[in-house]
């Protein structure tokens, strides 16, 4: 063929003009601005956050006296202004193939790669690695805020706020009259390719047994690694250390509910439409997209193990209704199950990286990732002492339903794990809160007490927690165990202040090592939100009983993992190699997203993980075509503070092709199990990707999972729970969220 | 229009940075100022559509449909777009993606079947106008339908909805070089189509 006639063809595709748009269309696509526009607010604050209009309201009328504070608000601001500056796709290669950063490099020096966006040669990069060490001042980012400081550009800047603000109050009221879009889940980012396709009936047939898979996967070159440990240097530059105030700053985030500071009383969003029980509080946290790693190749997220989600949704299903879609958090249900990931014989955690073809997706370099991250056992005899604080709600609300009842048989069963050493004390709130038991190692008294609870009256939750820290304050246990357990339905309505100051009140008590255990009971008036968030910012965990086996589960079976934690503030950044792999999507914990750059900021609040926990994170990825065995995939980053030394220790591992099975009926059964379990939570969140997943072929690719897992109560409930969700669910379920 | 359109640089291994109205407009309109996103709408709607028109085959409604659903999508997740692309591009892919889920559903990263094709044919079109539009340029469109979806987007990019090499380069992540490739790869692929089609 020749040049000739390839011109040709490129004259041809120059199209004909296009006729005009119709009338109306410009209108109509206004129309449907949603007058939320930024949906990812919870993850770092909006300028135009109403919390912070009004510090730059103020700030500005003291910029015009010449004040101090716009200092700090150009400061706050800065972010969003130079974002356009950022080359998202900082990837270095350097940093991809100069791996192994546990052992060989001291932490703090490879951060400095990812902060500086503009290195894009190694020697730049190491450039700025020198620059950072010997400055040992403000980072980058920081600097370049400064110069936001000098000269005039700071009163430009204020007034360019105000004005931004004064558009978007005309916007917004211009707006207020049409129909509110229903908002978007954060989820349908665009460069989405095919969401999952249960295709794989093959599954359902496969039943190997267990012994079987486990040889095959360790043929199958899974990685196991065992962690030894790292030490990492402390937090550097203590005085550029990033206060809450910045939105620098990613915390957990609170939801706006909590942020405001009226009303108090129930500390909810909003009440699902058709809810079976009435006044139940969740919060969607949307769902993640399918993210190009040319676009941003690093995913980083802090640990979770909390599995109230899993029973909460178990209830619903169990009484007969289908749960709310913002109820079901993905991770939390994964997490629910144990998936036999080897303990580490010494270290603190061991890792597992394994993966097959993936059963959601219809193309054929898609792969199910499954990342198992197994935390040091300790039995209950070698646990450390504890010092634990019951605070139980007796408040009118929990005689529903005989709640305060299950609190109490629950209470009981960990009192019988207790040993001589371990104290107790006990505080309840209703209309106010009460001790009524200061802590004592005296198992009759505290049974006595707990016999005694009677419920009655409002709830003042706020009141509960703050005598119960107080109380472990003056008890604190010095190398011990220091956690208040909250039993409650998560309604906090008569607080003076609202959830905000109970969150205050939890977060000094994380300063003084006290952590927190929320225990949701109920179904009907029930406040996910809270109980999560609670948990959240107070280093703890969250777990919701239904039934009295749930309480034994986990106060019995899983108690020094309830108890202990092991590591604390525990991230996780997974590399993507944009040479193989060409997208990747994280199956749930969208409400613990980092910052990538956060990742070696040992201040940001992350997850706690318990003695013997499991924490499994899943990907979906897409692979390029042609690659190899050995060439590297994702390189995954463990960084947490260990609860025994005080030391932060990160650990990375590799997963090359040679890690992922062939075929997916090879797949170990823990992948198949969490695919299994990752599906049945898509499909109840109404996750986009789980559009085509299908209750009747999830029903029996459970029941081919669950013959590897005789023994395991847990997942044959399961089988029985996806049965029970399909027949509540006659017709396959419609989905709210669109494409 | 014009003001929103890059400059293609005659060198071929750097991106120029990307400054323009529109950039200016899509940080504003991230950060929640809707009379931002208002004039974003306006500055791109006409490209958005015309780029669909053509994807489409003409049928000017199902085109019209299409981009208030792009748009629709794209204030969903402005907040997740990183400026990687000018907004323009990014745009049009999300316009390119909602076409190919309009006729297929899910599995959209596949050439179009035939039948797929024939769908978009528009359906009040009379015998009359169907013949006077070109079959030509009808059978150029299935051809470039039908194209690798790499090439396909390349292809769709540069021609319907004109947008300059450099930034469908820097969309994808490639140099200029590459694309240029893939067209030309295209180019090949279509003419031999073509070729076929005519015996």
């Amino acid at each position: 063929m020749n040049n000739n006639e390839l011109k040709k063809i490129e004259e041809r595709l120059n199209p004909p003009p296009a006729p005009e748009p119709p009338e109306g269309l410009l209108e109509s696509i206004q129309k449907e601005i949603p007058e939320h526009l930024r949906l990812v607010e919870e993850k770092s604050e909006s300028i135009l956050s109403p919390r912070r209009l009004r510090l730059i309201a103020a700030s500005v009328a003291i910029v015009v006296l010449g004040g101090f504070l716009a200092l700090q608000v150009s400061w706050q601001a800065r972010p969003s202004l130079t974002l356009m500056n950022e080359t998202p796709a900082a990837l270095e290669v350097d940093a991809l193939t100069g791996r192994v950063i546990a052992e060989t490099e001291p932490v703090d020096r490879t951060s400095s790669v990812e902060i500086d966006g503009k290195a894009s040669t190694p020697a730049a990069s190491e450039k700025a690695k020198v620059e950072k060490q010997d400055e040992v001042g403000p980072r980058r980012e920081d600097l370049s805020a400064l110069s936001y400081l000098e000269g005039p550009q700071q009163d430009e800047q204020a007034a360019a706020y105000s004005e931004i603000e004064q558009k978007r109050s005309q916007s917004l009221s211009r707006l207020r009259d049409l129909p509110a879009q229903p908002q978007a889940q954060s989820g349908l980012f665009e460069m989405a390719n095919t969401p999952n396709k249960d295709t794989d009936a093959k599954a359902g047939e496969d039943n190997r047994r267990r012994q079987v898979a486990l040889e095959k996967q360790r043929m199958s070159g899974v990685a196991q690694r065992e962690i030894r440990e790292v030490p990492a240097t402390e937090p550097e530059l203590e005085g550029v250390r990033v206060t809450s105030e910045s939105p620098l700053r990613v915390e957990a985030p609170v939801p706006p509910a909590m942020q405001s500071t009226a009303p108090p009383s129930t500390g909810g969003t909003h009440e699902p439409n058709d809810a079976p029980y009435g006044d139940m509080f969740f919060k969607s946290y949307g769902t993640n997209p399918f993210i190009d790693t040319e676009d941003d190749a690093q995913s980083t997220f802090g640990l979770d193990v909390d599995t109230g989600s899993y029973t909460l949704a178990r209830s619903y299903i169990e009484r007969g209704h289908l749960p709310p879609g913002e109820a079901i958090r993905v991770e939390e249900f994964v997490n629910y199950f144990d998936y036999g990931d080897p303990a580490p014989r010494q270290g603190e955690f061991t890792i597992t990286a394994e993966g097959a073809p993936s059963p959601f997706a219809s193309g054929p370099r898609y792969q199910l990732v499954r990342f198992g991250i197994k935390g040091r056992e300790i039995s209950n005899a070698e646990r450390k002492p504890a010092m634990l604080i019951f605070v139980v709600d007796v408040s009118g609300s929990m005689r529903r339903e005989n709640r305060l009842g299950l609190v109490k048989r629950s209470l009981e069963l960990l009192l019988d794990q207790l040993q001589p050493e371990d104290q107790v004390g006990l505080v309840v709130y209703g209309n106010q809160g009460r001790v009524l038991l200061e802590p004592t190692s005296d198992k009759y008294a505290i049974g006595r007490a707990i016999e005694q609870l009677r419920s009655g009256g409002s709830t003042n939750a706020e009141e509960g927690l703050t005598l119960a820290y107080d109380l472990a304050r003056t008890y604190r246990r010095r190398g011990g165990i220091n956690r208040i357990i909250l039993c409650s339905d998560g309604v906090a309505n008569v607080g003076r202040t609202g959830p905000e100051s109970i969150l205050q009140r939890i977060r000094g008590g994380v300063d003084q090592g006290i952590e927190l255990t929320t225990v949701g009971f109920g179904m009907g008036n029930y406040n996910d939100v809270l109980m999560e968030q609670l948990a959240n910012q107070g280093d703890g965990n969250y777990a919701y009983i239904d039934t009295l086996d749930e309480a034994r589960r986990i106060f019995v079976e899983n108690l020094t993992g309830t108890l202990q934690t092991i590591a604390s503030d525990a991230k996780i950044q997974v590399e993507f190699n944009p040479e193989t792999v060409s997208r990747y999507r994280l199956l749930g914990y969208e409400n613990r997203d980092i910052a990538d750059h956060l990742f070696r900021d040992d201040t940001v609040d992350a997850g706690e993980i318990g003695a013997g926990h499991e924490v499994t994170a899943l990907y979906e990825i897409k692979l390029h075509e042609n690659v190899s065995k050995r060439d590297l995939l994702a390189t995954l980053r463990l960084r947490y503070r260990s609860k025994e030394t005080g030391k932060v220790i990160e650990t990375a591992v590799d997963m090359t092709r040679r890690n992922i099975s062939k075929r997916w009926e090879n797949a170990s059964p823990a992948l198949r199990l969490s695919s299994v379990v990752a599906e049945f939570a898509e499909i109840l969140k109404g996750s986009y990707w789980a559009k085509e997943g299908s209750l009747d072929m999830l029903e029996q690719r459970a029941a081919g999972v669950a013959t590897d897992y005789r023994g395991d109560r847990e997942v044959q409930n399961l089988v029985t729970l996806i049965g029970q969700t399909r027949r509540l669910t006659p017709v396959s379920m419609g989905y709210g969220e669109d494409e | 229009m014009e003001s929103i359109r890059a400059v293609e640089t005659s060198d071929p291994g750097s991106l120029p940075p990307i400054a323009d109205d529109e950039a200016v407009l899509w940080q504003k309109a991230a950060t929640g100022d809707l009379d931002a996103a208002d004039a974003l709408a306006r500055c791109t709607y006409r490209a958005v559509y015309a780029s669909l028109c053509r994807l489409c085959g003409g049928n000017e409604d199902l085109a019209a449909d299409l981009t208030q659903e792009t748009y629709r999508k794209a204030w969903r997740s402005i907040a997740n777009f990183r400026g990687g692309s000018k907004f323009s591009t990014w745009l049009y892919r999300i316009a390119y993606n909602t076409f190919l889920n309009h006729i297929r559903g899910p599995r959209r990263l596949e050439p179009l079947t035939e039948e797929q094709v024939d769908q978009l044919l528009d359906p009040d079109e009379t015998p009359d106008e169907a013949t006077t539009r070109s079959a030509e340029a009808e059978r150029l469109r299935r051809a470039i339908l039908e194209l690798p979806e790499e090439l396909r987007f390349a292809v769709t990019a540069r021609f319907w909805a004109e947008l300059p090499v450099t930034e469908i380069a820097r969309h994808q992540g490639l140099s200029p070089v590459g694309i240029r490739k893939r067209l030309k790869r295209a180019y090949k692929q279509l003419a031999t189509t073509l070729e076929g089609d005519l015996q």
